[in-house]
């Protein structure tokens, strides 16, 4: 095996967990979660020679959210909700209930407020990466995941707060 | 706990069951077809490339169509708008040097010729052009129609080879930059093109228009906050 190979799957071996949970954020469905992190590791290894020295990691995951976007924009996608149905809350499930809670919050955000609040609350990127990732002005980015952020209220106040 | 924190919390909660492993082989062979495609992109053109831009220069046009048959993506045999199209069974789609690049775009639209397909291929000497074709159920791809930038760079900042909409083929082209949005006038009233990145280059957007927009007019590209980006080359063509 080649030396790039041999970091490229050491890169894979550390990153896909994360990369793995951030797509099934953005997508609801673990499917496409596996094939858009498969296809944005394909093109990385592409461009290995290229990124491998900056940081492969942060081009990883701006393709990985730019495909998933791409894939919303495609006439045959599937459309999120535009209504969050009411949670019903059992006891004794703390993690699933709140892993439920949380797709139905994230299901109720359109695919440009998704991909910040991903961005922006799980991979913990400042604004203007945020920005930059998505290809939008930072008053955007701050617009969006404040409008997401009071969806995420309204919600928890209309029927997931527990 | 604030609902922020609850919801932060909850995005890092580990998934109930574990994701499949990447399947690396898999990766690194589609990534080996992504580079080779990429490279073969800017090895010089053959010979009939060398004609296809003679060709171009010669007749003034800008629309260069292949015969409707042939292996899609091979060197392309270029034919004046007039010429009439042979009738020659179609072959598998089977990327290789000069030929597709990147990942066929599938539209989902159907009609009895096939499958609305997009593909950019190469034309050597590092130009590409874009594809609009019918995908049948066993792979083939038939009524292709071919269009390339007929004035400067192939990947500068804008519009290139809008065409307008012929028998089974859409009006159709690409776009180069940041583009959220490509609109255009059709019977007095704005329409919302469709689109999809390419998946060798995310800069580079195939949009099309559905039936009936057959000619539209004023092409505009926006950007995500509406602001209009630059034109490039608007103005539609036709082959």
């Amino acid at each position: 095996m080649a030396r790039g190979d041999s970091e490229f799957v050491e890169f894979v071996q550390a990153a896909s967990g994360r990369l793995l949970h951030a797509a099934y954020l953005l997508t609801s469905d673990r499917h496409q979660a596996e094939d858009v992190v498969q296809t944005a590791l394909a093109r990385s290894y592409a461009a290995w020679s290229r990124i491998r020295d900056r940081d492969p990691y942060a081009y990883t995951r701006k393709t990985m959210v730019n495909h998933v976007i791409d894939r919303w924009r495609r006439p045959i996608r599937e459309h999120p909700a535009d209504v969050v149905p009411e949670q019903a809350v059992a006891g004794g499930q703390g993690v699933v209930v709140e892993r439920d809670w949380l797709m139905e919050l994230l299901d109720g955000l359109t695919p440009r407020e998704r991909s910040v609040v991903v961005l922006r609350h799980y991979f913990d990127l400042p604004e203007a990466d945020v920005a930059s990732e998505l290809r939008i002005s930072v008053g955007t980015v701050k617009s969006t995941n404040s409008r997401a952020l009071g969806k995420l209220r309204t919600t928890s106040t209309n029927g997931g707060s527990r | 706990m604030t609902n922020l924190d609850r919801f932060r919390a909850a995005m890092h909660e580990p998934p109930a069951t574990p994701f499949a492993p990447v399947d690396l082989a898999r990766v690194i062979a589609e990534g080996t077809r992504m580079r080779r495609l990429r490279q073969a992109r800017i090895v010089a053109g053959s010979v009939a490339t060398v004609a296809a831009v003679a060709a171009a220069v010669v007749l003034g046009a800008s629309w260069l169509r292949p015969p409707d048959a042939g292996p899609v993506g091979a060197t392309p045999t270029i034919t004046t708008p007039s010429s009439t199209t042979p009738s020659v069974p179609p072959t598998k789609v089977e990327p290789g040097l000069g030929e597709m690049i990147g990942d066929m775009i599938r539209s989902g639209s159907t009609n009895p010729a096939g499958e609305l397909v997009f593909y950019m291929h190469g034309l050597g000497q590092g130009r590409i052009g874009i594809v609009s074709g019918r995908r049948v159920a066993d792979g083939l791809v038939n009524d292709r129609y071919t269009a390339s930038e007929f004035d400067g760079p192939d990947l500068a900042p804008g519009f290139h080879a809008a065409s307008v909409a012929m028998n089974n083929t859409p009006a159709f082209g690409y776009y180069v930059g940041p583009v959220a949005k490509v609109t255009a006038m059709f019977d007095g009233k704005p329409v919302v093109a469709r689109q999809a990145e390419w998946s060798e280059d995310p800069s580079v957007k195939i949009w099309w228009f559905d039936p009936p927009v057959d000619e539209p007019t004023n092409l505009t590209a926006l950007d995500a906050n509406g602001k209009r980006l630059p034109a490039g080359h608007p103005q539609f063509g036709r082959g």
